[in-house]
């Protein structure tokens, strides 16, 4: 009988450099995902694939809005559906009583497709066409606008239909961060803000009846939001008194952070990122000081990220493994930066598929692209992997699938893991007519001899 | 009683960690004390000083998992039964807030801030902090942008210092100056960059620890004499001054610190008004100098946190020079192999 | 392949090997020291490879990929 083979290594030690008891980050290794050994996930959907759980995502909207409801008694959630707009993970929040929070036409029209009435979305963003706005202010939607220019065209659309509608407006301030997100919304601070609602005050077609705002992303002081509470409630009172009018909802849009590690943290995410109540707590409490509880607005919160972001995992497969000549040890996977657009700003956890013994060491995951940006991992402390082995990133349930893109390859099958434990595929692999089938090739180009 | 007490920030190097001089300072207690050293290079020469520490060993880098730390904190625990562990380190203060109840579930005990007390202490928090303890903090504006700088500068005036958001800090007199030090700070740090008031005096340091409910074990202040170019001190003597004691015990009732700290301030030539610099929420490196004038502060907060009675006078004397000086040891290689091995340092029979 | 500095390495069971012509040190585990104790001995990838093989449950293409790269690391380290 022989003995188990393990890959042979040999390694200078160097000063500051940790030795195999400094670096640990790596030393897990999962077999299965909720469950599901990783092996019976690729062998029904392929690799590579996303992972999403359905009751990850229940449970952590519950959490979040158990929480925020038992802190404000008029809280209200929307679907950010940037974040990840799949009709099956959409649907699950509509499930569990999300509204739809929408930045563009595409994203309304396939809130619409869902089934989810016009005046249950929210739609924000610095652009909105006309036609657009036509169709939401028809349907009741409730329209978030960012800039004089849209002022003046919502102004249009409503005389279109004939209507007075209700509009919100976007604002921005400084909330003792950097940067300050100035480029969205009028800002409070120079008045741009109180004057966007006098010019709606004279308007004979808009009334206005919330105030928006949304401070950045991935947040990591939840004192922000406390700035951001009592800046918007100040102007409320401002506006509320100056122009006699009753502000029916503030939205603080979204912005807090998953425990995913932004690149250029030093701590753990676990340790780094405070917990989801903690900002909640900043802006539920800092509403109850500020406000008297006759007049409490309707307070939306559009958490994308702090809901979806755990409930999601990518499935890869080590195809080749390569020393680069400065020594590095580098693999490729099958999955690049064309499906991982997050991989710019997050050192995502790395898990391997099965146990292996052999020396750790720092090494570099290439995706599949012929590209010398496609590095997913840059450094991850890893042993020496075989080929074949599964590599598990995660989390990657926030933004991935909503910003991927189909560059070179088709983009992989999106599989869900439903609570019962059954498996779904709620989107299939792409194939050639995907890509092709919106093309033209005029008919004189169609024919040649190679 | 016996007791073991594990200490990190053995690094007794030209940028120096404090736990070499809190274990000494535990040595020279009346405690009878087994001393751990938590280290996290091989080459960290507490390590090596086994006469002073009895055994050392290699931990993860708090960058990594939270569980790996706990981890690796529990095999220590199986192995040498910890009563305290002191951390002495800014850079893993913030896991081990974060991991404190589950080592008290094992019977480990910690004195440390609060992560509410870390937030203070940031830089660009100085005014808040200044406000809650009522000492004045020199006047400053975070800047992110060289037009930032140009109005900071017309508001501040010449000279003034540029800081960066975590280390280094330049006097600048000029507008070209003040420049030429944002840019570098930029360069190496990134923003925001603290433009902050020149201010003409002495800085003193207050060391000191606090229980937690705004009582102060004891407070101990020195003028630095000398620092290295890194800005530590070097020389010091010890001194006697009331507003600053009375200010620094202010800071513990204010916050009602919790743990070791070193409360940097400046006195203004002019108006000899105290000016708060920046707290460090832990020991500094010079903690044992304290304890060789009666002031023993560790052993304090470990007789605290074991149950047992610890004194809270501040009675020293002042004139008391500090010299800090350099010394080599020789050691074999095979003393390297067995901490880079087996990540623990062999012991030594005494 | 130039194996003389090799001979001189001083290597020890725990896998801690110290150059002393150098003063480097280095860590290997088990089939490292294998290799390079066959490698001591000046025997070739092939007789490495077979040897390695004799000894460990492990398949021809996995063990030729491996001493491959154990080599390529001894020569960025200016072992061979």
């Amino acid at each position: 009988m022989k003995k188990e083979y393990i890959k042979p290594y040999i390694k200078k030690q160097s000063a500051g450099v940790m030795n195999k008891f400094g670096v640990t980050y790596n030393k897990g290794h999962r077999e299965d995902i909720e469950g599901v050994p990783v092996g019976k996930l690729t062998e029904e959907f392929g690799s590579p694939v996303f992972v999403l759980s359905e009751r990850v995502i229940r449970e952590r909207y519950r959490k979040i809005y158990s929480y925020f409801s038992s802190k404000y008694p008029k809280a209200k959630m929307s679907w950010s559906y940037k974040t990840n707009y799949l009709g099956a993970v959409c649907s699950i929040l509509h499930q569990e009583g999300e509204t739809a929070e929408v930045v563009s036409d595409f994203e309304y029209e396939k809130a619409r497709s869902l089934g989810v009435p016009g005046n249950r979305i929210i739609y924000n963003g610095p652009y909105k066409p006309l036609e657009s706005l036509v169709t939401s202010f028809k349907d009741g939607a409730m329209v978030n606008l960012d800039n004089f220019d849209e002022i003046i065209k919502a102004e249009e659309a409503a005389k279109q239909i004939g209507k007075k509608v209700p509009v919100g407006i976007r604002v921005n301030m400084d909330t003792g961060v950097y940067p300050q997100w100035s480029r969205f919304g009028f800002p409070i601070e120079n008045n741009g803000a109180f004057n966007a609602v006098k010019r709606i005050s004279h308007s004979e077609h808009l009334y206005l009846e919330g105030i928006h705002c949304h401070i950045g992303t991935f947040m990591m002081d939840p004192n922000a939001y406390k700035e951001a509470v009592k800046k918007v409630v100040q102007l409320m009172r401002k506006i509320e008194k100056e122009f006699n009018i009753t502000i029916s909802y503030l939205d603080f849009g979204g912005g807090f952070p998953s425990n995913n590690k932004l690149k250029g943290t030093y701590l753990p995410p676990e340790v780094a990122v405070q917990p989801v109540e903690n900002f909640i707590d900043a802006v539920a409490d800092t509403l109850l000081d500020e406000l008297a509880p006759d007049e409490y607005p309707d307070v939306y919160l559009e958490t994308g990220r702090a809901v979806v972001d755990e409930a999601g995992w990518l499935i890869s497969t080590v195809d080749a493994v390569k020393r680069l000549p400065d020594g590095t040890k580098s693999y490729i996977i099958d999955a690049g930066v064309n499906l991982l657009y997050t991989s710019t700003w997050y050192n995502y956890k790395v898990e391997i598929d099965r146990e292996l013994h052999g020396a750790y060491e720092n090494s570099v995951l290439y995706g599949p692209l012929c590209m010398n940006i496609d590095v997913v991992v840059e450094s991850a402390f890893l042993p020496p992997l075989p080929k074949g082995t599964r590599i598990i990133l995660s989390p990657m349930g926030a933004y991935n699938v909503t910003q991927w893109m189909q560059f070179i390859r088709y983009r992989p099958a999106v599989a869900m893991i439903m609570e019962d434990g059954t498996l779904e595929r709620i989107r299939r692999p792409e194939k050639l007519e995907d890509v092709t089938g919106p093309e033209f090739v005029p008919e004189k180009l169609r024919k040649f001899n190679l | 009683m016996k007791l073991t007490v594990a200490v990190s920030g053995i690094n007794t190097v030209d940028n120096p960690g404090p736990g070499f001089g809190i274990c000494r300072a535990l040595r020279e207690s009346g405690l009878e004390v087994r001393t751990i050293g938590l280290a996290y290079d091989a080459l960290e020469p507490g390590i090596y000083l086994d006469h002073i520490i009895d055994k050392s060993y290699i931990m993860p880098y708090p960058s990594g998992s939270k569980e790996a730390f706990i981890e690796r904190i529990r095999d220590i625990h199986e192995k040498e039964n910890l009563d305290v562990i002191i951390s002495a380190l800014d850079a893993e203060l913030p896991i081990y807030m974060d991991i404190e109840p589950v080592l008290a579930e094992m019977g480990i005990k910690m004195l440390i801030p609060t992560k509410e007390m870390f937030r203070l202490r940031d830089k660009l928090r100085l005014k808040e902090l200044s406000e809650k303890i009522g000492v004045k903090a020199p006047e400053y504006i975070s800047c992110t942008s060289l037009g930032d700088l140009h109005k900071a500068t017309e508001k501040l005036g010449f000279p003034c210092m540029i800081k960066g958001p975590f280390y280094e800090a330049f006097k600048a007199n000029s507008i070209g100056e003040a420049e030429g030090y944002f840019v570098k700070i930029a360069a190496a740090w990134g923003y925001p960059i603290i433009v902050q008031k020149f201010i003409e005096g002495d800085e003193y340091d207050v060391i000191g620890c606090g229980d937690g409910k705004g009582g102060d074990m004891g407070v101990f202040a020195i003028r630095k004499m000398t620092i290295t170019k890194l800005g530590k001190v070097w020389n010091a003597v010890s001194i006697r001054n009331d507003k600053l004691v009375s200010a620094a015990k202010d800071v513990v009732k204010g916050l009602s610190w919790r743990g070791g700290f070193e409360f940097e301030v400046l006195v203004e030539d002019k108006t000899q008004d105290i000016y708060v610099l920046e707290i460090n929420p832990r020991f500094p490196a010079w903690v044992y100098f304290p304890a060789g004038c009666g002031i023993n502060l560790p052993e304090r907060m470990v007789r605290m946190l074991t149950g047992q009675k610890y004194d809270t006078h501040s009675d020293y004397n002042s004139g008391k020079l500090m010299i800090r000086y350099v010394n080599e040891l020789v050691k074999d290689i095979s003393d390297f192999e067995q901490v880079s091995t087996f990540g623990e340092s062999k012991e030594v029979k005494k | 392949m130039d194996i003389d500095k090799l001979t001189v390495l001083a290597v020890s069971e725990s896998g801690f090997i110290f150059d002393p012509v150098t003063g480097h040190s280095y860590t290997a585990n088990a089939t490292g020291l294998k290799i390079l104790e066959l490698l001591k001995a000046d025997k070739n990838e092939d007789e490495i490879k077979s040897a390695i093989m004799d000894e460990f449950d492990a398949s021809d293409d996995e063990v030729t990929v491996d001493i491959q790269d154990f080599i390529e690391n001894l020569k960025k380290y200016f072992l061979v």
